[in-house]
């Protein structure tokens, strides 16, 4: 299983969804998050605003942020090479690194539908 | 080294004068480009401009269009096209805007253009993508 690891922009808390004025990019990635680790995905992420040394320390992301500055993040690293900056990954972006299947959940519910005669 | 392609639409009125938001835009567009010259070098990507003054001249809502690895910079940024009425040299049309994060721009700024850049160049990167 691959390691993929999200460094985040400056947030207050680990995962950024707190608070009244709520961006729903970060509730939406928080849940791909949630289903990727569930699928057995190992996801790391960091803050920079709580975790700096981190970014520090992370040659790719260090060199990114020296050269372009914070509108680079947030950076996906999987298995420490770069794969995606400037955005989150979506949940087929997880899954595709990950190596799991993005659809399981919806087939699963799907399944009663199955076969052209709906429910 | 890859080449990154960036496609900038633009309106040129026949007297050869252009409306204030692609001015504006040109100016964001040649510090993006100088940005991600240094930031994608060591990716082994490098941007390369062009810009298109001649197609658009009477579809103004074509105008100051950025199309980079052929996508809209709406694409790469998740954002929609919109539009607002412009200047003389643009008469009685809308020009373009582009809206992201709940923000209508008009003049596309340089850090827009750079989060652009930078994820269509690591979309070029990732070899699990279907090309």
């Amino acid at each position: 299983m691959k390691t993929i690891q999200i460094f985040d922009p400056a947030m207050c808390c680990s995962s950024g969804v707190c608070g009244v004025d709520v961006d729903q990019n970060l509730v939406t990635f928080a849940a791909d998050v949630d289903w990727a680790k569930q699928n057995g995905a190992q996801i790391e992420r960091f803050n920079l605003s709580q975790q700096p040394m981190a970014f520090a320390e992370n040659a790719v992301v260090k060199g990114l942020l020296e050269r372009t500055g914070q509108t680079v993040l947030p950076v996906t690293l999987v298995d420490g090479q770069l794969a995606l900056a400037g955005r989150y990954p979506s949940r087929d972006d997880l899954a595709r690194w990950a190596g799991v299947q993005a659809q399981a959940a919806e087939t699963a519910t799907a399944s009663c539908c199955a076969g052209g005669s709906c429910c | 080294m890859r080449s990154l392609p960036i496609l900038w639409q633009r309106l040129v009125s026949t007297q050869g004068t252009t409306c204030p938001r692609c001015h504006g835009t040109g100016e964001e567009v040649q510090r993006a480009v100088q940005t991600l010259e240094q930031a994608l070098k060591p990716l082994g990507i490098a941007p390369e401009l062009q810009i298109d003054e001649s197609t658009f001249l009477k579809d103004t809502l074509q105008s100051n269009q950025i199309l980079i690895a052929g996508e809209t910079i709406e694409h790469w940024l998740g954002g929609q096209t919109g539009s607002s009425r412009c200047c003389n040299e643009c008469g009685d049309n809308d020009c373009r805007t582009v809206e992201v994060g709940g923000q209508s721009y008009e003049v596309i700024p340089e850090d827009l253009l750079v989060r652009a850049g930078v994820i269509a160049a690591t979309r070029m990167l990732d070899p699990t993508l279907v090309k």
